[in-house]
């Protein structure tokens, strides 16, 4: 072997993409990056799944064609997150059942729009869009978020 | 039972991809890696095709469907069977590697099971937690699986959902609602298994797409080094649909450079196939199939050759005879989310054009973010340095257009957005780097290349 500028280059290009791959390798296997995150998730899923899991609990049994109505009370837009979390998740988890959070025809592309545009339907519409369920999330002063469950009759 | 079924979609998907490639390279031969790319990704993009078609004519995903697409390709591909007809090859053994160069091919293919491994039990064994996966693709998947496209489903006039991108293409969720309806039930764990499938079909299309130029060692370590990204291991089996797009984006790039070279009329069908996909994976796919034709039309214009055009205008009509259900049917949707087209105004850019400053200086620190890219924007630039002889290959010029073109709309997209501009960068520029990734991996060989061609 010779070493000539073109052999050193081509060396270089081969050492630097090994290194990236070597690193690639370092930076998914490094405390809290993919493989340990990976691993974490499996050993305790119930765990770290637990709050998507509570959400999904929330419609757990509704007769079928039958709706739900979900309301936030006394939300910051500090907690604006929280908020889409589980009005984003409450609409996946109880599909094909409706999830109303909002008055129709309001357009929602995120938490604000929600805490901006309060609705309290009376029991007719509720009756009219057959809600069952009532779900009301409600933030107290000590920051604390309490939820309740409500089941209606639909007249 | 369920999972005889899973195995029935699995299979729609490999018959599909198999029969469509064997028709579209009829007789021609290509490299046994490079056909398992073509056959899961072309596999996966038809029935994903397939199932909107049907959904538009009022079925929904569901196991007849899936029956009868493994019935009829299965007896065609019984007929290719009969007549001889496979697409591939066993590839030339490749002669005079050294030691280092076996060790490099080992140690890249244990890399890229290993990513695929892990992909997969993302994918498979956890519940969809990612918030786009469930807020927008696994929703989707959820709606078509009950509703019928020609229903017009509630869903996609309801405003109220607006956040779940109402107007976003379909090729995912209804491949996902492919293997629900397989299983006859909501299983979000085993609805995922499609994303594994285009992960490793993106590694047979990045290696097939690199040995073109350069030898199977080199191609293996590149195939690697993007599989093994943090961002895109962190986002492959999470449910959502970019790693997809990168797959799709991948076909169309490197079989319009073929088409560019070799000029094969398969090539520019392929190119074709995988545009739509591409376009049919995210909006801003369709943006980038746009870019795309633009430069096969400058390409065939400068050239001034009839044939040349004459395959543009095949690759236009095919691309919009394709995509046109789509587009016809999602007319009506309400664009109360980002609605990027609709924003692309001069009056919008010049207005908001102070972010420009901002954008490109999140773009670079991103780029230099290690743990999130490792060292692959830095590769690039060394290479390009070391391999300069390259920008003297017009394939080579044209794939940094086309990155180029690419960064600049997405700059565009971030000037025009509606919303707070660092918020969206924070977000979501992991994401949208990471479908820069072909051409950067394209790019990172074809100097490399170059410099093994002086050695």
């Amino acid at each position: 072997m010779h070493f000539d500028r073109k052999n050193v280059a081509s060396g270089i290009v081969t050492a630097a993409v090994c290194f990236c791959l070597a690193l690639n390798f370092y930076l998914n296997l490094t405390p809290n990056s993919f493989a340990p995150n990976l691993l974490r998730q499996l050993q305790d899923r119930d765990g770290l799944f637990r709050e998507l899991a509570n959400i999904d609990r929330l419609y757990y049994e509704i007769p079928p064609d039958q709706n739900v109505f979900l309301s936030f009370e006394d939300f910051p837009l500090e907690n604006e997150a929280f908020v889409e979390l589980v009005c984003y998740r409450s609409h996946y988890a109880a599909y094909p059942h409706k999830v109303f959070t909002s008055a129709p025809g309001t357009v929602i592309n995120r938490g604000r729009d929600i805490l901006h545009a309060p609705f309290a339907p009376n029991e007719d519409w509720l009756d009219q869009q057959r809600v069952s369920r009532i779900v009301t999330f409600a933030q107290k002063a000590d920051g604390q978020i309490a939820v309740s469950e409500t089941d209606r009759h639909l007249r | 039972m369920s999972m005889v079924w899973l195995s029935v979609y699995l299979a729609a998907i490999l018959l599909m991809g198999h029969v469509i490639v064997s028709m579209i390279l009829r007789g021609e031969r290509r490299s046994r890696v490079e056909c398992a790319g073509l056959v899961l990704a072309i596999g996966a993009g038809g029935l994903g095709q397939v199932l909107l078609w049907a959904s538009l004519v009022g079925f929904t995903p569901g196991r007849s469907i899936l029956a009868v697409i493994v019935l009829v390709f299965g007896a065609k591909q019984w007929q290719l069977v009969w007549k001889h007809q496979w697409p591939w090859s066993r590839a030339a053994r490749s002669e005079g590697h050294s030691r280092l160069d076996g060790l490099c091919t080992i140690a890249a293919i244990a890399v890229i099971t290993g990513c695929v491994v892990m992909v997969s039990v993302q994918a498979i064994a956890l519940p969809v937690y990612s918030w786009d996966a469930f807020a927008i693709w696994a929703f989707k998947a959820k709606v078509l699986l009950r509703e019928s496209l020609s229903s017009r489903p509630p869903y996609f006039y309801d405003t109220t959902l607006s956040y779940s991108h109402l107007d976003y293409p379909l090729l995912i969720p209804f491949l996902m609602a492919g293997a629900f309806g397989a299983m006859g039930e909501g299983n979000e764990h085993l609805g995922n298994i499609v994303f594994p499938v285009l992960f490793l079909a993106l590694g047979f299309q990045m290696f097939g797409a690199l040995r073109w130029k350069i030898d199977r060692p080199r191609s293996l370590l590149l195939t690697a080094l993007m599989m093994s990204i943090p961002t895109v291991m962190n986002w492959a089996g999470a449910g959502i649909a970019d790693v997809a797009l990168i797959l799709y984006y991948t076909g169309s790039v490197f079989y319009f450079l073929k088409w560019m070279e070799e000029q094969r009329r398969a090539d520019l069908i392929l190119t074709i196939l995988f545009s739509v996909f591409t376009a049919s994976t995210k909006n801003e796919g369709f943006a980038l199939a746009l870019i795309l034709g633009g430069f096969m039309f400058l390409f065939a214009a400068s050239a001034r050759n009839k044939a040349k055009l004459a395959d543009f205008l095949f690759f236009t009509v095919g691309f919009m005879v394709l995509q046109s259900p789509w587009i016809w049917w999602s007319r009506a949707i309400p664009r109360t989310h980002e609605n990027y087209g609709g924003r692309l105004r001069l009056s919008v850019v010049i207005e908001n054009w102070d972010r420009m400053s901002v954008i490109v200086g999140e773009f670079l620190k991103q780029a230099w973010t290690w743990p999130r890219w490792g060292g692959v924007w830095v590769l690039l630039f060394l290479v390009a340095i070391l391999g300069y002889r390259g920008f003297g290959r017009r394939f080579v010029v044209v794939v940094w257009l086309l990155l180029i073109s690419q960064l600049g709309l997405y700059a565009l997209i971030f000037v025009v957005t509606p919303w707070d501009v660092r918020e969206l960068l924070g977000s979501a520029l992991d994401r949208v780097l990471m479908q820069t990734l072909p051409s950067v991996v394209l790019l990172v060989g074809f100097h490399w290349k170059e410099i093994n061609a002086l050695s």
